[in-house]
């Protein structure tokens, strides 16, 4: 369906991602905590990696990590062989790693046309006819064209956030980061999303990051699933899901899927209830 | 009430008035409820100094009243007074959002310029306006120019607060989405920072021309020569007790007629808070 947004699979072989020893110290209010602590993992270039655990355990910390939002205090976080954060360098944000957040975050004050065209307007890519004409397009392909001059808050959730993904897809970044991005949506709707998001997958194979706490949905969704640990966060158990693509909603009861959810789910019950017994805030 | 609800009820009222014609406005039910309060009030009114009700006693009736405005209306001296005084709101208003919208913003999006200016504006903002006045007089070279620099201070305490707010209250993922998307820190300011406090700069305007025009009466009072302020104190030096009455209904509906129009300006400006 999206398969012209942006150069097919394999077109750019970029988007691996290398998380080396990383660590995060939250200090400045009281004592120190540790919400990340030697978090490890090879991500390959075009590979779906969903990471779970319990909530607070510094999933987003780490995204944020990646993302450039907030800077490591230790180890370091490699691009494509390009180290982009360590201690001693601060992770600047950019449109090689775009982010889909947890409630949404499509302005308001623009249409979705305005938004889509954002990312290549303000990077100066294109000319603002251009963009929107681009827009449009990708929004035409993905079935979005009627919507594209209303404005986000008209729509349903589940629409923001297919809007979004294509806000985020249309500047051919290596990476998607996806924090919880389906979060607020109802079970049906999710459900549909996963498809969307695996349509939108198969088309570009893009190095996804995402994080979750839903189970069936890390599964569904992923090459491998990463639990981490409750805080501070380390890289517990990783797991290879080898349900052939494209996957149907069909597979989340097949008898392969059970068997794997047994396994991440026993992991990730552990941890919550060291987590519960800790009783530690949350942190973002 | 968030700002955003404040928007989005000025954008719903001023667009159900501008979609229709005037006549059916005239027939909406809601604004016949309007009229017939209106009309309510006026025959309460008249009642009340009929029958002697205690405060009541010494007011005029609204026939006296009418009698009066009828007599006003005929001298062009009303007029001026009204020009005067809106130019004066639409001065002090005008330079209290364009130093007030650009410093509230900067203020809100700079900690470190707000935690510097934060003090002095946080003492100066709980003087009352009129007790600029003195000093108003003494040190600008005109009256005029002194009542309007109280009137701006009128509006620019409200619309700089309410623009601060507004920029501190955008939601972080808006500004991280902008960085993410590629937005350099000029455009997340231009493009996230201004349209993000919209809403709450709208709503600190239509709070501060209500004040402007309540500053306005006491500053032509004690600096004017001529206005809808001045009007209604020179009736009272002559005695003449209806005309203050016309006065004061004057600058309610000047100070209503002005709201409209800031609501309809902002609304117009947040087509995004518009119910569809």
């Amino acid at each position: 369906m999206a398969s012209a947004l942006i150069p097919p699979p394999g077109a750019t072989a970029a988007g691996a991602i290398s998380l080396r020893g990383v660590r995060k110290v939250y200090d400045s209010h009281g004592p120190a905590i540790v919400a990340v602590d030697d978090w490890t993992l090879e991500i390959a270039s075009g590979e779906f990696v969903v990471v779970v655990g319990p909530s607070g355990c510094g999933k987003t910390t780490l995204l944020n990590g990646i993302a450039g939002f907030d800077p490591i205090t230790g180890g370091e976080i490699v691009l494509d062989g390009k180290t982009i954060a360590s201690a001693s360098r601060s992770a600047r944000p950019g449109a090689d790693r775009i982010v889909v957040f947890q409630n949404g975050s499509l302005f308001p004050w623009k249409t979705v046309v305005d938004n889509v065209a954002y990312g290549p307007i303000v990077q100066r890519r294109m000319s603002r006819g251009q963009a929107l004409r681009e827009a449009r397009s990708a929004l035409a392909r993905v079935g979005l064209g009627d919507v594209a001059e209303a404005y986000p808050r008209t729509l349903s959730s589940g629409v923001q956030r297919r809007v979004e993904m294509v806000r985020a897809l249309i500047n051919d970044p290596k990476v998607l980061l996806l924090d919880e991005p389906f979060r607020a949506l109802d079970a049906i709707a999710r459900s549909v999303m996963h498809e969307e998001l695996l349509r939108l997958y198969d088309a570009t194979r893009k190095t996804v990051f995402f994080i979750t706490h839903d189970l069936d949905e890390a599964i569904f969704l992923a090459d491998r699933v990463v639990v981490s640990t409750s805080r501070p966060a380390r890289v517990k158990h990783v797991l290879r899901v080898d349900l052939p693509r494209p996957r149907t909603y069909l597979m989340m009861a097949s008898r392969e899927f059970l068997a794997l959810k047994r396994e991440v789910a026993d992991a990730v019950h552990e941890e919550a209830e060291n987590a519960f017994r800790l009783g530690e805030p949350e942190l973002a | 009430m968030n700002a955003d609800a404040i928007g989005s009820a000025i954008g719903r009222r001023t667009r159900s008035a501008s979609a229709r014609t005037s006549w059916a406005t005239l027939t909406n039910v809601h604004a016949l409820r309007g009229v017939a309060g209106v009309v309510g009030f006026i025959v309460l009114w008249q009642l009340g100094v009929l029958f002697h009700v205690p405060v009541l006693a010494k007011v005029p009736t609204p026939v006296d009243v009418a009698g009066a405005g009828w007599h006003v209306l005929h001298d062009p001296r009303y007029y001026v007074d009204w020009l005067i005084s809106f130019k004066r709101v639409f001065i002090g208003f005008v330079l209290a959002q364009v130093i007030g919208v650009p410093l509230g913003l900067f203020m809100g999006w700079k900690a470190a310029f707000r935690y510097l200016t934060f003090p002095v504006l946080e003492v100066l903002r709980p003087i009352p306006p009129l007790a600029w006045v003195p000093l108003s007089i003494l040190f600008w070279p005109t009256p005029e120019s002194s009542i309007v620099f109280v009137l701006f201070l009128g509006a620019f305490f409200t619309v700089l607060i309410n623009t601060v707010a507004g920029v501190r209250a955008i939601d972080e993922r808006y500004v991280r989405a902008a960085i993410s998307l590629g937005a350099t820190p000029a455009t997340v300011f231009r493009r996230i920072i201004l349209p993000g406090a919209l809403p709450a700069i709208g709503t600190g305007m239509a709070i501060g021309i209500g004040i402007t025009w309540e500053v306005l009466v006491a500053a032509e009072i004690i600096a004017g020569r001529n206005g809808l302020g001045y009007l209604t104190w020179e009736a009272y030096v002559a005695g003449a007790v209806p005309t203050i009455i016309v006065g004061m209904v004057s600058i309610g509906i000047a100070g209503y007629l002005s709201s409209l129009l800031i609501r309809s300006v902002v609304a117009r400006a947040m087509p995004w808070t518009r119910r569809t």
